[in-house]
């Protein structure tokens, strides 16, 4: 296939697939509907590429560009079932926990994380693990920069507690073990 | 301005983004200066360094979990088709989300606390889309899962398995893939089908990427057809042949699939039979063997697969 080495979003979306499926799947916790947000997202991005700034952050347009179609989804989810959005929540906890990190305390974080209510870890994926800056995160995600900053502390006050619980677990694991 | 935001009381996210190197100069000097006077400060301040967690690396194993054969697939489906061939949503990302005209809908984009919150964990969810991966030799395990999951599938174990071993002779591969889409389509709920993105634009590129992977055209309006409310495509395999689902919900409750694959059968009309306690209106054209399975009269079936047929585009060859 040739492709056309001056289009920077065709060219660019291909590295990027893991990362968006990353967001996708943090945005939605389901593999199925990730796969289908991230093609959501790559047509949208290849439909608007000339509205794109080269010399701008690819990745940061395209995960505004999936948040906004997540939004839009997560709306039309919540009117057809009259407000009751039921989140699935089983992916990521059982295989994050048992498939991806035999360190438990990093399965811990992601399982943390991924117990979150969804507008607290999509900011944590965005700060934390992605880098952005509080700014940055709020305009991807389309809120105020407060509302950044409200969810890190919340999530931030919500994972200290868990840590404290995890450690006590643990040592209590390692006292019944000796 | 800045300065305000340091007035007592300190609120946690000032702690917050002082620990993320998100205050302004002025303003970490100030906070720096309270936190000198002030032990209870520091008590708080230490609760959220507790919460500082190794982020980056916990999240890194996610990326080798992406399914990159397939995203890359879809990219490149996306790609050849042509942007133009997707409709574009007039929403851009920036734009204002209108507001729900429903009373009693959150706002979008406001935290939902309440139903957002994780429930615990069910063992069974895992199970919650039975439907990737058909082969012939899953079929046993299938009827097995679906009788252990108290479906009442029209087949025992030992059946399935003397059917598959006899298949050779006496069964044709088509029976074999119309028996697995079968059992698995005994698994299905109404929930099932509650992840599936409602958004055209998905469900288009969504039809896009199954149509190219069957080699005919599935456009738009096998997503229209009255008193069908589709859900999804997705590409399963039958075998290495690729085996397209179509799934739609009947009267918000009812699952019904339109599977498609191509097995080189001599063309010929419908057929009807039950298998797994769910009728089936199954036919061949063109060399693709086609069904629509549901728990659904035969007639409202055979009404169904009439208008999918004459949906699809149906290419040479």
């Amino acid at each position: 296939m040739t492709e056309s080495s001056d289009d920077p979003v065709k060219n660019g979306l291909s590295g990027m697939l893991p990362r968006l499926w990353r967001f996708a799947m943090v945005l939605s916790h389901n593999e199925d509907t990730a796969a289908d947000l991230v093609q959501a997202t790559c047509v949208r991005a290849l439909q608007r590429s000339r509205q794109f700034q080269p010399g701008t952050h690819l990745d940061r347009w395209c995960f505004s560009i999936m948040a906004s179609v997540w939004k839009n989804e997560l709306r039309a989810q919540r009117i057809r079932r009259g407000g009751g959005f039921v989140d699935a929540e089983d992916v990521l906890v059982t295989d994050g926990a048992a498939k991806i990190e035999s360190n438990i305390l990093l399965s811990q974080v992601l399982a943390g994380v991924q117990a979150l209510p969804e507008a607290q870890r999509s900011a944590v994926l965005l700060v934390y693990v992605e880098g952005l800056t509080y700014s940055e995160a709020a305009v991807t995600l389309d809120v105020p920069i407060g509302t950044i900053m409200s969810r890190l502390a919340a999530a931030r006050s919500k994972l200290a507690a868990l840590k404290l619980s995890g450690d006590e677990g643990n040592r209590r694991r390692v006292k019944a073990a000796e | 301005m800045t300065r305000d935001r340091i007035h007592t009381p300190v609120t946690d996210e000032l702690l917050v983004a002082y620990l993320d190197g998100e205050l302004s100069s002025d303003e970490r000097q100030t906070l720096e200066s309270a936190l000198a006077r002030d032990e209870e400060l520091r008590a708080r301040l230490k609760t959220f360094q507790d919460g500082e967690q190794p982020w980056e690396e916990a999240f890194e194993g996610m990326l080798q979990q992406a399914p990159l054969e397939k995203l890359e697939a879809d990219l490149a489906a996306a790609i050849a088709e042509g942007p133009e061939a997707v409709p574009d949503l007039a929403s851009t990302p920036r734009s204002p989300v209108p507001r729900s005209p429903l009373p009693g809908s959150p706002l979008p984009g406001s935290p939902a606390p309440g139903p957002l919150a994780p429930g615990p964990l069910a063992p069974g969810m895992a199970a919650k889309d039975p439907g990737r991966g058909w082969r012939p030799a899953a079929v046993a395990a299938c009827v097995a899962f679906s009788l252990l999951a108290g479906f009442g599938a029209g087949y025992g174990l030992n059946e399935a398995q003397d059917r598959q071993t006899a298949a050779a002779v006496t069964e044709t591969e088509a029976e074999v893939w119309r028996q697995a889409v079968a059992d698995y389509q005994a698994l299905y709920t109404r929930e099932t089908l509650s992840t599936a993105l409602s958004d055209p634009l998905v469900q288009t590129a969504g039809l896009q990427r199954v149509s190219k992977s069957l080699g005919l055209a599935l456009p738009f309006s096998v997503a229209e057809v009255g008193g069908l409310d589709y859900k999804r495509a997705q590409i399963l395999k039958f075998g290495d042949k690729p085996l397209a689902q179509l799934a739609y919900l009947y009267e918000d409750e009812i699952p019904i699939a339109f599977c498609i694959v191509r097995l080189d059968e001599a063309d010929r009309s419908a057929k009807s039979e039950v298998r797994s306690g769910l009728n089936i209106v199954h036919w061949v054209k063109k060399g693709y063997s086609l069904m629509l399975v549901g728990d659904l009269p035969l007639e409202d079936l055979n009404r169904f697969a009439r208008e999918l047929e004459g949906r699809v585009i149906w290419k040479a060859g």
